[in-house]
């Protein structure tokens, strides 16, 4: 099965549509959610610890050891999740769980890649799922299989990765140790990583909470993280459901993904309604009513008579049954 | 909706079997275990993991797998003889007109939304909504309507083709799936064991030919699993084979009371049989391993 632990940063606006609109399009229940999350003195998560006291709030105390812990007691495979994403789409997880048991030879199951994007490499199709060689594909996200925004690893791959990497000290580092050290094959992982066939999440990105990795973002508008902040106290909230099923051709989007609503009115769910064929008369109840009538008097006499058979007699029947 | 699961003395089962309902299942108002001799020790540990699960027990204690170590089917038959009188009686109490029934052995293995198949099957006269079926190349199931949900939930509405009695397991299975209380109230009728599931079907003809207008349903694909770690009946049939159910049920069931048994391994699968026989070679002799080996290979394999 499967925990998720999502890494936030002085973002409570952002991570409240991370947990929402992961619940709403997954299903998955907050209480397999963990929110490892640090905070400067002006901003809180009291609130959101109040309205989903199911999650399990983890205060960062170091991130090494907190994240240790998390993982585990985390069940055998894990969505890691930064709270700058949210998802558009639904999605059933138990599909990334089924390629993950079945295929020794992927790494992960990413939640952010699919068709809809650019630069595609050599894919396979297996019904829902694509499938890829991240060594052979030539850019940028393709052949990237180490990222802690989005994707499903197995527990015990991420506890063998973290408890070398005591140097792992925020969300940054913990991806970039291992994407570097899997560039230059310092770390050696399985071949091939798998997703949906579209992309079920957006990384929005028009802020940044670190300085340490100078990750490009969208600062057209008031998004720092002290306005939103001071939205979200006000009640507002980042309007995820107005990017329902959206075809997003990048996964890094701008602020023109920004958009805050005063209330979450989630997606209707779209349903399909087909008409294959009109029923055929293939039910014969008077022919059957007979055998029904037959059957019922043979079993009333098979079962009077069970108790008294002798037990190797009925090995004899059965063994005779079987041959036949 | 409540979810309702039959159970007998496979705790490591059990527990998979509640925890995809708690991660796959949604629109579930209460899960009730109805459970016939799982030992006390072991209903301990599963109340202390899932408190919100409400167990009802049919009285059997821990004298019927006592009985069963002994291999004393005659006193089991005579002291336990009616089993399914406590599923009746206790389904009967549903206060729903519809509820989810599943096997200790079973487990759902995809998102499942309650609310939204109720929903549709109430307002289709349907009796039945099957997520297990066997694999078999030639389905029963003949597709006239289709319901595809945006969140993955698929409703299947079938005609099917019954020529003789058995073709009637195409509306009809023991568990494993969505009914209507009448429906399956009314096909166990009579029904003096479990096995006796000629007679279920003899009762499901006369309560479709009563009742015309009824409609079955299914998901789109098996949305459960069921699995095969033990044989599913405590049964002479498999004694005499040398498959002694309960020598494989006390060493999982031991391995799990103790904390040490991985009950979402493979999952959404059934458990690996490496894994498996992994728990077995400290506790069992080989002679016993090779015929369970044995088992798996030549008579599970019809069902996957």
């Amino acid at each position: 099965m499967l925990s998720v632990i999502c890494f936030s940063k002085d973002r409570p606006l952002q991570l409240e549509a991370y947990l929402q609109s992961l619940t709403w399009y997954s299903g998955l229940r907050p209480s397999l959610i963990s929110v490892l999350y640090a905070d400067s003195p002006e901003i809180s998560y009291d609130n959101l610890r109040q309205r989903y006291p199911d999650v399990n709030w983890r205060r960062e105390s170091s991130f090494h050891a907190d994240l240790l812990d998390l993982v585990r007691t985390s069940r055998d495979h894990i969505l890691l999740g930064c709270d700058d994403v949210f998802f558009t789409d639904h999605f059933d997880a138990n599909v990334a769980l089924e390629q993950l048991v079945n295929d020794p030879t992927l790494f992960g199951f990413s939640l952010r890649l699919g068709l809809n994007l650019h630069s595609l490499p050599d894919i396979t199709r297996r019904g829902e799922v694509i499938v890829w060689d991240w060594t052979r594909a030539a850019f940028g996200h393709w052949s990237y299989p180490w990222e802690v925004s989005a994707s499903i690893y197995r527990r015990k791959d991420v506890e063998r990765y973290l408890v070398t990497t005591p140097e792992s000290t925020n969300p940054n580092r913990f991806e970039a140790i291992r994407a570097q050290a899997l560039e230059t094959s310092r770390d050696v992982v399985a071949p091939r990583l798998a997703s949906f066939i579209r992309g079920k999440c957006l990384t929005l990105t028009v802020n940044r909470v670190q300085d340490e990795f100078p990750n490009e973002f969208d600062d057209s508008r008031d998004t720092d993280v002290q306005a939103l902040y001071r939205a979200h106290q006000a009640g507002r909230q980042l309007d995820w459901p107005s990017f329902n099923g959206t075809q997003n051709k990048v996964i890094h989007v701008d602020a023109s993904y920004f958009r805050m609503c005063d209330a979450i009115a989630p997606p209707p769910v779209e349903l399909e309604d087909v008409i294959i064929q009109a029923p055929a008369v293939w039910l014969d109840h008077r022919q059957l009513r007979f055998k029904v009538f037959f059957w019922r008097y043979v079993v009333k006499l098979k079962e009077a008579m069970r108790p008294h058979i002798p037990r190797k007699l009925m090995r004899l029947f059965r063994k005779i049954l079987r041959m036949g | 909706m409540n979810v309702y699961i039959k159970s007998f003395n496979r705790p490591f089962y059990l527990d998979r079997c509640i925890r995809s309902i708690k991660f796959n299942v949604r629109g579930c108002d209460r899960i009730i275990v109805l459970d016939d001799g799982t030992q006390s020790q072991y209903l301990r540990k599963l109340e202390a993991l899932h408190p919100d699960v409400e167990i009802r027990s049919s009285g059997a204690g821990d004298r019927k797998v006592e009985m069963l170590r002994a291999e004393n089917f005659a006193a089991i038959q005579a002291e336990f003889p009616v089993s399914s009188d406590f599923w009746t009686a206790e389904l009967s109490k549903e206060p729903d007109s519809y509820f989810f029934l599943l096997e200790d052995d079973a487990w759902v293995s995809q998102r499942l939304d309650l609310a939204m198949v109720r929903a549709n099957i109430e307002q289709n006269s349907g009796v039945i909504f099957k997520c297990w079926w066997p694999d078999s190349p030639a389905s029963p199931h003949n597709v006239l309507r289709s319901l595809r949900a945006a969140n993955g939930q698929s409703v299947d509405y079938y005609d099917f083709k019954a020529e003789k009695v058995t073709d009637l397991y195409a509306i009809w299975i023991v568990a494993f799936a969505i009914f209507r209380r009448d429906y399956w109230l009314s096909s166990f009728a009579g029904v003096k064991r479990m096995a006796d599931e000629h007679t279920q079907l003899c009762n499901v003809q006369d309560f479709i030919s009563r009742q015309p207008q009824v409609r079955f349903a299914k998901s789109a694909v098996r949305s459960v699993y069921q699995g095969w770690a033990v044989p599913g009946r405590s049964t002479p049939e498999y004694y005499d084979k040398g498959l002694r159910q309960h020598l494989y049920m006390d060493a999982l069931n031991d391995v799990w009371l103790a904390g040490a048994f991985n009950v979402a391994e493979s999952f959404p699968y059934d458990f690996s049989d490496a894994y498996l026989v992994s728990v077995f070679r400290d506790r069992l002799p080989a002679e016993s391993i090779a015929i369970w080996q044995n088992w798996k290979t030549r008579e599970i394999r019809y069902f996957y």
